[in-house]
């Protein structure tokens, strides 16, 4: 329900954006390999194809303070180096953006990046993320935040202590595994029919629902029974690891 | 010098080849015994004879003859070749020993060939192994999660990891930022879950770990290993006050099957 609300809203939040030419950071990527962001927000992120990171904060309750004008403000976390409420340090080839705001100060975040650097988003206590067209590496976690990945390729990483992880890919990328993990969340998974992929679905309450046939089927024809042991299948003759595991929640394994 | 004497050496006394005093002797007997003189007539008559005779040579129709008699040998031993070939047990076995002889040279080169690509085989997996050892630990220090869990997913593919390894799984398993990795990195040790160095990490994990998923993967291979010194760990974390209930479930459930 809250999702619907949420969809229906978001129309409406996007036109509010647009109204109210919200400030934004942007940031050149070059000599960058790697871009960690930290923000318990709701984040909103899609690939961009310039060289740049484009940060903007999504409105609502951004709105400047007439009282404050002529002060700055300031922060337990650090120092807001980019004017939209984060710090940004660089450690060698790794861009750190810290959000220095409170989760209820901000209404979320749109971030456009380009696929040239590996992202890692941590969306903290209360953040939650929608990622769209994403290709390169990705490692994210949230605590009781959904993940949505849209048309991504992975490699990915991806665990949320109670949230939900979407992840649809349009192709998967073999370089290197595919991680992903919900402690009470549920994991719902989109394959492409032709994807070449090693699985290992693994939950320990939940249950496992797969579009693949993933368990050969016995000889003496009874029905395999898996219990606490994982289930490991290929799919077009195997690929690079794709492991699901889930604690309380199901596993769904769909075929596109 | 009598008459049988005389006989004896007539032939060396006509060609001259005995000594003065026997000649001496013999031309006396002779001169006695008209009977001697008679042989001695006869004797010098044949070699005369003989000394006189020429070579004969074998005449024309001889050799052809010959040479007839061999083609009808010839003839005759083709006409009885393929008899043979059918019925002789000598030359069944005389094959069998050469098809034997070729199937054992055979088989021993075989052998022996097969002893050296098998050593050679071994050798590239040995290659291999120490690869993929040096990926994994290149690998395990990498700030991406994806190649730290990949390389621990290599260390799986280890037959024996040495302890410098194991180790930095472990420190995976104890102190990585990544759940994902963490996770992978039990998964991975549970492999060479025989080793005393894996069980001790495996309860100091239950010790320190956070994250529920990473207890609860602990805490199954920790039951499944029948491990009792896990169970003080095991029931200390029991009574912990923000201990998520399904974690709580694993417990009691492993506490009920370590005997």
């Amino acid at each position: 329900m809250i999702k619907q609300v949420l969809l229906l809203a978001l129309p409406l939040l996007a036109a509010y954006n647009f109204a109210t030419a919200q400030k934004s950071f942007k940031k050149s990527l070059s000599g960058i390999t790697r871009v960690e962001i930290h923000s318990e927000t709701s984040i909103e992120l899609s690939k961009s194809s310039g060289n740049e990171l484009v940060l903007a904060p999504n409105g609502l309750s951004d709105k400047e303070d007439e009282k404050a004008s002529g002060l700055k403000p300031i922060y337990p976390g650090g120092t807001d180096n980019t004017g939209i409420g984060f710090k940004m340090e660089q450690k060698g080839a790794t861009l750190i953006l810290t959000d220095l705001q409170a989760h209820f100060n901000r209404s979320g975040l749109v971030i456009q990046l380009p696929s040239t650097v590996s992202l890692m988003l941590d969306c903290g206590s209360l953040g939650n993320a929608v990622i769209n067209g994403w290709t390169a590496e990705l490692e994210i976690k949230t605590n009781v935040g959904e993940i949505n990945l849209v048309n991504v390729t992975g490699p990915i990483t991806a665990h949320s202590s109670t949230g939900t992880i979407k992840v649809n890919f349009s192709q998967v990328n073999q370089t290197a595994p595919i991680s992903i993990a919900s402690s009470t969340g549920d994991i719902d998974v989109t394959l492409p029919e032709s994807a070449n992929a090693s699985v290992e679905l693994k939950s320990v309450i939940g249950g496992v629902f797969s579009a693949f046939d993933l368990v050969p089927a016995r000889q003496d024809g009874l029905k395999p029974i898996s219990g606490h042991k994982s289930i490991e299948g290929k799919i077009n003759n195997g690929g690079v690891k794709i492991s699901l595991r889930a604690s309380t929640g199901n596993i769904y394994l769909r075929k596109k | 010098m009598n008459c049988i004497k005389t006989e004896e050496k007539i032939i060396d006394y006509l060609e001259g080849g005995l000594p003065d005093a026997e000649k001496l002797a013999i031309a006396a007997h002779l001169r006695q015994c008209p009977a001697c003189r008679t042989v001695l007539g006869q004797t010098r008559g044949f070699l005369e004879r003989t000394d006189n005779l020429h070579w004969e040579s074998p005449s024309p129709a001889l050799r052809e003859s010959f040479e007839r008699m061999l083609a009808d040998e010839k003839q005759q031993q083709l006409a009885k070749e393929p008899v043979r070939i059918g019925f002789s047990w000598k030359t069944v076995l005389r094959v069998a020993a050469v098809l034997l002889l070729i199937a054992g040279s055979y088989w021993v080169g075989t052998y022996r060939s097969g002893k050296f690509s098998d050593t050679r085989i071994s050798q590239m997996e040995n290659q291999l192994q120490e690869l993929k050892a040096e990926m994994t630990l290149a690998l395990l220090n990498n700030p991406s999660a994806s190649k730290r869990i990949q390389a621990v997913n290599y260390s799986e593919e280890l037959q024996t990891p040495d302890k410098k390894i194991l180790q930095a799984i472990i420190t995976r398993l104890h102190s990585d930022e990544n759940v994902n990795v963490r996770m992978a990195a039990a998964e991975a040790l549970w492999k060479f879950k025989q080793e005393e160095l894996v069980k001790q990490a495996l309860i100091r994990s239950l010790e320190i770990e956070k994250n529920p998923d990473v207890q609860i993967l602990v805490i199954q291979f920790l039951t499944e290993a029948q491990e009792k010194r896990a169970v003080q760990p095991m029931k200390k974390l029991l009574v912990q006050p923000d201990l998520e209930p399904y974690v709580k479930d694993q417990l009691s459930n492993g506490l009920k099957r370590i005997i």
